[in-house]
């Protein structure tokens, strides 16, 4: 078999396709409504009385604002019935565009839709080879037919690979990608498939044979080289409201269902829908929405991470405590000339360019976005790694009701700030969180920018993901149930990976200067790391405010360069931040 | 509409057995009701009753041995006020 073949030789057969959703259009437009779209609505949270029809338009609505796809040629890989394409062209000005299916009869009412410029194919993606590029690519539940269950994660993650690495060839520069995902979520893997149940069973045999959801780490190891998040949304709960639409469709009109389909196939999709909903109420099964953008050139890896490498391996440690002085020990003086009043060193969150807000008041914002979040009912008890000067416990406890809290930081400087002026009823430690014991479980646990601390510069990206499995594990165990986390890092999103960061270039040697002995993680490190223990609510890419944040910070130290040099500053902090350039961006240091 | 003949209801639908059948001490075995037949009756349970039931209620179901167990469970889960519309 060649590569092509072989592609899709692992995905879902056009047989197996067929056998489910040829099955009779009679019978899907009778639960899915006149527009055809099977697939996760996105539903009015706040209104009970909202419709399929409508979620499901308002779900398409999502994709088209977010993908920008007015005026742009669209592909839709696994268009179903032609209802999104329809939706963008008609209704969002898209210019034209393709649509994959390999089911025929999907096909042959896409076609009826008539919809101008636009065409349908019945052809896999391994085969598709467009004439022209395109600006917008969507893959909406289509990735759960790449990969059969017959597949070990490794070879899941190859198949994701081969599906990027197609997608973004298809792309104008800065196209975007929009996916719609159902991921396994709380199941127990066995490489990588669910615990077979019975509900897996049916879906297995009887709905959708040869299919697989993947992890979110496969899907991330599969993207991350072609692609940089934009947005990340966790529509979990939305599936429940769809399944249970679908079964009371089906339900008003019973005897019509059986004389489409058979009263066996009636009982089959009668299981199916409280299955499915049920194991999206348990939050087996998750449904995430993905924006993404083409990047302007691939990421390179030194050693691609495959799921079968990440066994037990020694991980090492994260900077030392002398290389964490030797940045934040400085002086006290002169991180308050710049961080100004809320001494917090971290990005500020801004609503966007026209925002006029101050630093203080957008990292208040942030404070207060990750509080509204992660703090569970009672706020109660509460930890922050690395947590500075204090700023975001001194918040947590004035601001959102947060009873007690402990602080961990490895700078004596910072902790001497904040025994100054003590924050009401906080534990503030000297010390690592690898070495922390709580007395007692936390309700919450916040790290800002102290993440790109956990795994020391040469590391490679399995060693990474060995110590922030490490990390994430150990917030398990501190966390009473139900308790979130809260995190926020610096990423390395458009660099190369590669062990040895330094010559790199004069900004990437120079960060590594300023922060002896620390590296930013790639995306697929953090998610590979927190996947086996925590579930994800909310993932967002912020570059424009990291790089709002360092403009300020320079502003601020030229507004005081005479005191900044005066004082007792070592020259090489205080003279290279001076006359360094501004950061361009927050997640990608090196150039 | 009483709980008991509700569930009675749903059971007799989903598991498509005589009502019967359906006694209060009928294990979940006797009547075919493996994890997902219990999703299914709690999801018709809901619609008849017009009313959610909490998760919990279908992670206990996997303890339960009889009719009455489950009848028991949701009378725990309704009567303690955690039961919202």
């Amino acid at each position: 078999m060649n590569r092509a073949d072989r592609l899709k030789a692992a995905g879902t057969s056009p047989s197996a396709i067929e056998h489910h959703y040829d099955l009779s259009n009679d019978f899907f437009r009778l639960w899915l409504g006149a527009d055809l779209v099977y697939s996760c609505a996105l539903w009015d949270r706040a209104d009970p009385q909202d419709t399929l029809e409508r979620a499901q338009r308002r779900k398409l609505d999502l994709f088209a604002t977010r993908l920008g796809v007015s005026g742009g040629r669209v592909l839709d890989v696994g268009c179903g019935w032609g209802g999104l394409l329809d939706r963008f062209v008609r209704g969002h000005g898209a210019a034209g565009g393709v649509g994959l299916t390999l089911s025929s009869a999907q096909a042959r009412v896409a076609v009826s839709r008539e919809v101008p410029r636009v065409s349908y194919q019945v052809q896999s993606w391994v085969d598709h080879e467009p004439a022209e590029t395109y600006d917008a690519i969507t893959a909406i539940e289509s990735t759960e037919h790449f990969a059969s269950d017959t597949l070990t994660a490794d070879e899941k993650v190859e198949v994701y690979r081969a599906f990027f690495d197609r997608a973004a060839s298809w792309l104008r520069p800065g196209g975007r990608l929009g996916l719609q995902l159902i991921c396994l979520d709380n199941v127990g893997h066995e490489g990588s498939r669910p615990g077979r149940g019975p509900f897996t069973e049916l879906i297995r045999t009887d709905i959708f044979p040869d299919s697989m959801s993947a992890s979110l780490s496969e899907l991330v190891l599969g993207w991350e080289t072609h692609f940089e998040l934009d947005e990340f949304f966790d529509h979990t709960d939305h599936y429940r409201r769809t399944f249970r639409a679908w079964a009371l469709a089906c339900r008003a009109q019973e005897a019509v269902v059986r004389s489409l389909v058979g009263p066996e196939q009636a009982r089959i999709f009668a299981r199916y829908f409280a299955g499915g909903e049920a194991v999206f109420r348990l939050r087996e099964q998750a449904l995430y929405r993905v924006m993404l953008t083409r990047r302007p050139n691939p990421k390179t890896w030194t050693v691609p991470l495959r799921p079968s490498d990440l066994g037990a391996r020694p991980a090492g440690t994260g900077a030392s405590a002398s290389a964490i002085r030797s940045h934040y020990d400085v002086s006290n003086d002169f991180y308050a000339l710049w961080l100004g009043p809320t001494m917090m060193y971290s990005a500020g969150m801004w609503s966007g360019r026209d925002d006029t807000s101050d630093l203080d008041q957008a990292l208040k914002r942030k404070i207060d976005f990750f509080a509204q979040r992660v703090l569970v009912e009672g706020s109660g008890f509460v930890m922050d790694v690395g947590c500075g000067w204090g700023g975001n416990l001194r918040r947590l406890v004035d601001q959102h009701g947060v009873d007690r809290t402990v602080g961990l930081t490895l700078s004596p400087a910072q902790r001497d700030f904040i025994a100054r002026d003590p924050v009401p009823r906080a534990d503030v430690r000297l010390e690592s969180w690898s070495e922390h014991s709580p007395a007692e479980p936390y309700n919450a646990i916040f790290s800002y920018g102290a993440f790109e601390h956990f795994a020391r510069d040469g590391t490679t990206g399995i060693e990474r993901v060995a110590l922030y499995r490490r990390f994430f594990a150990r917030g398990f165990d501190w966390l009473a149930p139900g308790g979130r986390i809260g995190l926020e890092t610096i990423a390395n999103d458009g660099a190369p990976d590669t062990s040895a960061p330094r010559g790199r270039g004069p900004l990437g040697d120079f960060v590594l200067d300023l922060f002896p002995e620390s590296l930013a993680p790639h995306l697929c490190e953090v998610v590979l790391g927190f996947e086996p223990y925590f579930e994800v609510e909310v993932l967002r890419s912020d570059p424009a405010d990291f790089a709002r944040t360092f403009r300020a910070w320079l502003i601020a130290l030229r507004d005081h360069e005479r005191e900044a040099t005066a004082s007792s500053v070592r020259p090489r902090l205080g003279g290279s931040c001076a006359t360094s350039p501004p950061a361009k961006s927050s997640s990608a240091p090196e150039p | 509409m009483q709980l008991d003949t509700a569930l009675r209801q749903s059971i007799v639908r989903i598991c498509d057995v005589p009502a019967e059948q359906v006694s209060e001490d009928a294990t979940l075995d006797s009547l075919g009701i493996d994890s997902l037949t219990a999703a299914e009756i709690i999801t018709d349970l809901e619609i008849r009753l017009n009313r959610e039931l909490p998760m919990d209620v279908l992670r206990r179901l996997g303890q339960v041995r009889t009719v009455s167990q489950i009848a028991a469970e949701l009378r725990a889960t309704l009567g303690s006020g955690a039961v919202q519309l």
